[in-house]
């Protein structure tokens, strides 16, 4: 009876003893010394994938195109009304992209156009004309539908202006002999052409809108371009 | 005189600093960064499993505050499944960053019991969001950076799990030797312990002077 409590009493020993030991901590490292000391100041290069752009907002103008009466040169007419950000044939690219940090790529995509002061209206999509990779416009000859718009970028060094759709792709424009690569300080500038909508609800009554467009800087993968 | 020289000392000093705001305010820009190396798993993950996933820092490379929102998108081509957004939990899944500072967010990846095993692939990206939350202009400009997430996932459950339940399994066998230990120590050593149950009562009725027939 005895040997059997003492068979009992080391087993429950021996798995305490395993236990106990995994709480048992390192030492603490040693107090910083008192004796004379000089800091070192030094940079390292950034780490960081980042991409600025400025300004944060622009002005879309050069109103076009609409059906009279839904026409007007101070504000985007129906069906497929258009404006622009800067002029590519006269060389103005307001908005600058600037990439920093380990190489990688420039994407682009649009985000939904939405009314602005919380007024009455349903979003617009931004569309692709060519179908693929996004939504595909309804309208006539690959022009917006119905609550559609479709964004068009451009900068100085490209013969025509890239469909933006709402799917993240390469941006071309942003270093067109480099597929979109960038590497640390790289800069563009770039412009805008809007599309607007074939049409949009008759209960909408919003007339201020806020279309979207965001860069991202992406790591140096087998992202595959949209040109490829 | 003394206002005077006062003034014709800080006229210069105003006029530069306003010289130099005015661009600055002219040029705002909307800026995002994020580490560049990827969020990698060391080892591989199992179905039904939680494991903390190294941190992924962010930066408001911008000049304005900003609101970062992280988000899991596939942006990078690879081989490796897409990993679903609701497998990976972020500490913060939106923080607020002054111009030029940074932050480190906790990622936690969530693996379901019945995850299908093998590589996974995904970008962790993070985008600057506080433009979207006011009355913007008519085109509004954003910026978003990402990284690549990567990690494995193994079949079968993972080897804790079976150390846990042999642990716990192990520590009710002792208690039950350790029961049936003390029983035979106490039946062996020869002690009795006798229990009588007593009728629980107030006295009878004589005592209280019950009546008798």
């Amino acid at each position: 009876m005895r040997s059997l409590l003492v068979i009992a009493a080391i087993v429950i020993g021996g798995f305490l003893v395993i236990h106990v030991d995994k709480a048992v901590t390192a030492k603490d490292p040693p107090a910083h010394g008192h004796s004379g000391s000089t800091a070192i100041s030094l940079h390292t290069m950034q780490t960081y994938r980042t991409i600025t752009v400025s300004p944060t907002t622009v002005t879309c103008g050069s109103y076009h195109r609409g059906v009279y009466p839904n026409r007007s040169k101070g504000a985007m007419g129906f069906p497929n009304g258009t404006c622009a950000v800067g002029d590519r044939l006269k060389g103005k690219d307001p908005v600058t992209i600037t990439y920093n940090g380990m190489q990688g790529f420039v994407l682009v995509h649009a985000g939904w156009a939405m009314p602005n002061n919380n007024d009455v209206g349903t979003p617009w999509r931004p569309c692709s004309s060519a179908g693929h990779r996004a939504v595909a416009c309804t309208g006539k000859n690959g022009l917006p539908g119905y609550n559609q718009y479709t964004v068009r970028n451009f900068s100085p060094q490209t013969a025509r202006p890239m469909q933006i759709t709402g799917n993240n792709v390469c941006d071309w424009n942003f270093r067109p002999a480099g597929g979109c690569y960038a590497s640390r300080g790289n800069s563009q500038r770039e412009g805008f052409y809007l599309t607007g909508p074939s049409k949009i609800p008759s209960t909408d009554t919003a007339q201020s809108w806020t279309a979207w467009v965001i860069w991202t800087a992406a790591p140096q993968t087998q992202f595959k371009h949209p040109h490829a | 005189m003394h206002l005077r020289g006062l003034l014709g000392t800080l006229a210069p000093a105003v006029l530069a600093g306003a010289l130099v705001a005015v661009p600055q305010a002219a040029q705002a820009s909307v800026g995002v960064g994020i580490q560049a190396g990827a969020v990698r798993l060391p080892g591989a993950a199992h179905p039904g499993q939680s494991v903390a996933l190294p941190g992924v820092s962010v930066v408001n490379a911008g000049t304005r505050p900003e609101s970062i929102r992280l988000s899991v998108q596939r942006l990078s081509k690879g081989p490796g499944g897409p990993v679903p957004r609701s497998w990976i939990q972020f500490g913060a899944p939106v923080v607020r960053l002054a111009p030029k500072h940074a932050m480190r967010v906790s990622v936690e990846l969530v693996v379901p019991a019945g995850a299908k095993p093998g590589a996974y692939l995904s970008d962790i990206v993070a985008t600057g969001s506080s433009a979207a939350q006011r009355s913007a202009g008519p085109a509004s400009l954003g910026a978003a950076a990402a990284t690549l997430l990567e990690f494995r996932v193994a079949p079968g459950t993972a080897p804790g799990f079976w150390w846990s339940v042999f642990t716990q399994t192990l520590w009710a066998l002792l208690i039950v030797i350790l029961l049936a230990a003390v029983l035979l120590a106490v039946r062996g050593s020869g002690i009795r312990i006798r229990m009588e149950r007593k009728a629980a009562g107030y006295g009878t009725a004589d005592e209280y002077g019950g009546t008798h027939a």
